[in-house]
């Protein structure tokens, strides 16, 4: 946990779903913008810095490419912006496209900022602590996941340190292509090392066997098979909803193990945990229930002509519970 | 008690036409067992083997069977070997999960579903006995190369294993720290009946301490095993002990008898001067230096002067801000007082890729460096960056030359040895002909064959004017090459002179000759007279 800004982790980990959740669901920017901004507060509390200008450059630069890539590539809309007589890639720009990119891009920045803080404030063993014993696999690349953005970071510093010591001045973003080799060199070394650690230190060692293995095969199917069913018969909810049940708890009941419930220092649930998790699950609550039964609020469309995103301010509210973390920081561990 | 089985074992890595093992046969009981060999001789191969990464997590071609306390390990899957058997890697930071020393340790544990109360008691036993107090509520990532590797040592003894490998565990140890850990290891082996195995170059730290030895030849199969006073001549190579009494001409192996007239030999020598102390301006100087890494002190007002063909060692505990020290030296880190004078020019606003015309430093791992297609291009990489490359100060094809590297000169760099790597990353900042030399801990994972050839091109670079600054745990690369020394403690230099009298006068430091006549000089092989006869009563 990152210089003394404590918070229970599970109580992290549903403020997270609580934020990437409706900004997985939505495409309406204003809303995305406000989730974007929410994470944003978190992160400078939680790192009680400012974000660095090569972080900014980071999530300008994904706010743009996908707006540029649509304006270039979409035909469709009414307001051109411009028109260029040259086959294939030539005829008309329009606003339309570029507004309907940029809201891929807030979508895009805001989830990543999300996750930036998830991955600041939880280590890999907080999940795999959690993680069932049968998720091996999904333990370890949810470690290598998680440690990925800090040891590019890492990496990337070091690569760059390396060229100066070579004489290599550096030149900002235009660096960037020359260190993307061994960039990705250094992560796969990384990733294999991550992998390797956790099989050496025990991790998985509790699968589950006999028939409790026979069980957790079963509720993963039944599991797979309620989401299916949900998926390519809206009609049979009731059914595919008990299912997916059913094999949830199958699951759960064969692959839960006392491995990892022990710890060395003891993680306390405090009042303000309760209200970040009551909180955030109020959001994503709220959010995936205006998903079901009023999607237009959720999104925007600006084709064929360009429209400003609808905007609720009990919406907005509803958003800016996700700031919790910051102001329930105080006097409580 | 616990036993290690290896029959027969030939494996060979996916995509490797030779085997990195061949048809290897041991039987290792209880107690502490060295293994030695050149830098891909399968020393880690076969650490990995016995814990059942290999093959497991490699895949490969794996022939014969290894079977570690009754397991067979390749039915056993490595999670369930961990239970019993513990593993350090060479480089432990990678390999961390968690961000906090006392969570690192206690990790394994907790996944072992350990009662909370067992899993404190042992954290707290385990940190004093490696003297972690100091760092335990300190975030991994900001600890030294040292103290990261004592955490990845507690960690993997936290679960009480009754086998454990270590790789490489004291190469980035201070003496200090080394002997806490061997020592503890010779207690579990007491009490718990615990087979360690450790791979290691520096053989003079345990080869006194160890029960048994294991040597493996260049093609990875097995050179020998025994005692290590019978193992150590089937060796081309051995720690000073041995090295002084093969230059001597006294007869191997070394049994009582044989020692004492060694003694006697080496202290009718004549005590060598140290090298003339050097005159003249220094070539880099620092002093007053004061660093700190988020309120922690790294450096408190040190400093140090090195000269035209003089090498200058660093030494001091884990911690003690040798590293700091030559980034400061560097540029990398801004110290917050203080200067650096290069030929008595205040150069501590000038940025890094400026003083790297001037100052070449190679960090502790090298491979950090090389990132080009082949090693040719590495040296084209630096001198393209100083816009040399119309204007060579010295032929990169000599370089390689000198440095005995021209024959991989086409190769991928991070493919090569340890030892190749870390002259690669030599040859690539020299190449701009600069007049200082940084080194952080350039023996760090290399054979005896790396380190003499390493010695060999710093006392070339020196004979060519270079004044080079070695930071370094290893007291005796330190003693064989260096004339100056300096000792850091807590980020303050407590020590400096002429190498082999500064070190005598701290026991912790002292060389193994040292230790050994118990007097200054001589301090290391490189001091003794070819081919003196030795004392009657060694025959």
């Amino acid at each position: 946990m990152p210089r003394g800004f404590s918070r229970h982790p599970v109580a992290w980990m549903i403020w997270a779903a609580g934020a990437a959740v409706p900004a997985l669901l939505m495409r309406n920017p204003a809303y995305l913008g406000l989730i974007g901004a929410a994470a944003l507060l978190v992160f400078v509390r939680v790192r009680r810095r400012l974000p660095t200008r090569a972080g900014l450059g980071m999530m300008s630069g994904l706010l743009l490419f996908p707006a540029i890539l649509n304006l270039l590539l979409s035909r469709v809309g009414e307001t051109v912006l411009l028109r260029l007589p040259i086959p294939w890639i030539g005829g008309p720009y329009t606003l339309e496209a570029l507004l309907f990119g940029a809201s891929a891009g807030v979508q895009i920045a805001s989830l990543l900022q999300v996750m930036v803080v998830f991955g600041e404030v939880i280590q890999p063993s907080d999940l795999l602590r959690r993680m069932p014993p049968g998720l091996h696999p999904a333990g370890v690349a949810a470690s290598i996941g998680l440690t990925f953005a800090p040891q590019v970071r890492r990496s990337f510093a070091s690569i760059r340190e390396a060229s100066e010591l070579r004489g290599h001045r550096p030149r900002g973003w235009r660096d960037v292509p020359s260190v993307v080799t061994p960039l990705v060199v250094l992560s796969l070394e990384n990733a294999l090392a991550v992998a390797e650690g956790m099989v050496v230190r025990g991790w998985g060692q509790a699968m589950p066997r006999g028939l409790r293995r026979w069980g957790a095969a079963a509720g993963w199917l039944a599991l797979a098979s309620g989401l299916a069913l949900g998926a390519v018969a809206p009609r049979q909810s009731a059914l595919a909803a008990g299912l997916a049940a059913l094999g949830g708890v199958a699951t759960w009941l064969s692959m839960r193990s006392a491995a990892g419930r022990n710890r060395y220092r003891p993680e306390v649930w405090a009042r303000g945990d309760t209200l970040v998790a009551g909180l955030s699950l109020g959001v994503l609550t709220l959010f995936l229930l205006l998903s079901i039964t009023a999607p237009a609020l959720l999104t925007y469309y600006p084709y064929p002509r360009a429209t400003w995103p609808s905007f609720h301010p009990a919406l907005a509210a509803a958003i800016a519970l996700l700031t919790s973390p910051l102001w329930t920081s105080h006097g409580d561990r | 008690m616990a036993t290690a089985e290896i029959e027969r074992l030939t494996y060979t890595y996916p995509d490797r036409a030779d085997p990195a093992l061949r048809d290897l046969t041991l039987c290792l009981d209880q107690g502490l067992h060295l293994l030695a060999g050149k830098s891909g001789s399968g020393k880690s191969t076969l650490l990995r083997a016995l814990c059942g990464l290999v093959p497991h997590f490699h895949g490969g071609r794996f022939a014969g069977r290894v079977a570690v306390d009754g397991l067979d390990t390749r039915r056993a899957q490595p999670v369930r070997i961990a239970a019993r058997v513990g593993l350090v890697f060479q480089e432990p930071a990678t390999r961390f999960l968690t961000g906090t020393v006392a969570d690192e340790i206690a990790f394994g544990m907790e996944v072992a579903g350990l009662e909370g109360e067992v899993i404190r008691r042992r954290v707290d036993e385990i940190v004093e006995r490696l003297e972690l107090g100091a760092v335990m509520g300190r975030s991994l990532d900001r600890l030294s190369g040292g103290e990261q590797q004592r955490v990845a040592v507690a960690a993997a003894l936290a679960r009480g294993p009754r086998i454990l490998l270590l790789d490489e565990p004291t190469s980035q140890l201070d003496s200090q720290s080394a002997e806490g850990v061997l020592s503890w290891l010779l207690e579990l082996r007491q009490e718990l009946g615990l087979l360690a195995l450790i791979a290691e170059h520096r053989l003079a730290r345990l080869v006194n301490k160890v029960d048994g030895m294991v040597y493996l030849d260049e093609a990875g199969a097995l050179g020998g095993q025994g005692e290590a006073g019978d193992v150590l001549p089937m060796m081309p190579y051995g720690p000073p002990l041995i090295e002084a009494a093969r230059k001597l001409g006294a007869p191997l192996p070394l049994d009582q008898t044989r020692r004492e007239a060694l003694q006697e030999s080496l202290a009718g020598l004549p005590c060598s001067p140290s090298r003339p102390a050097p005159s003249g301006p220094p070539r880099l100087a620092a002093d007053g230096l004061r660093h700190a890494y988020n309120g922690v002190p790294a450096l408190d007002g040190a400093g140090l002067e090195v000269h035209p063909g003089e090498i200058v060692a660093v030494l001091g505990r884990n911690g003690s801000g040798k590293t700091t020290l030559l980034r400061c030296l560097m540029g990398l880190e801004r110290p917050r007082s203080g200067g650096v004078w290069l030929n008595g020019r205040r150069i501590d606003s000038t940025p890094v890729a400026e003083r790297a015309k001037e100052i070449a430093f190679v960090p502790q791992w090298p491979s950090a460096m090389l990132f080009a297609e082949s090693v040719r291009e590495e040296l084209a990489l630096t001198l393209r960056n100083h816009g040399l490359q119309d204007n060579l100060p010295e032929a990169p094809d000599r370089l390689l030359e000198e440095l005995g590297i021209e024959e991989v000169g086409g190769r991928y760099p991070r493919d090569l040895a340890a030892g190749e790597q870390q002259r690669v990353a030599i040859a690539a900042v020299l190449v701009s002909g600069p007049g200082v030399l940084l080194l952080d801990e350039p023996t760090l994972g290399l054979d005896w064959l790396a380190q003499k050839r390493l010695g060999d091109l710093l006392e070339a670079q020196r004979a060519n004017g270079v004044a080079i600054v070695v930071a370094t745990h290893d007291v005796e690369f330190a003693a064989a090459h260096a004339e100056t020394a300096v000792v850091l403690d807590g980020g303050k230099v407590v020590a400096s002179g002429p190498t082999a009298d500064t070190l005598f006068a701290r026991p912790t430091l002292r060389t193994s000759l040292q230790n050994f006549t118990g007097r200054p000089h001589p301090a290391s092989v490189n001091e003794l007279p070819v081919g003196l006869r030795p004392s009657k009563r060694s025959g």
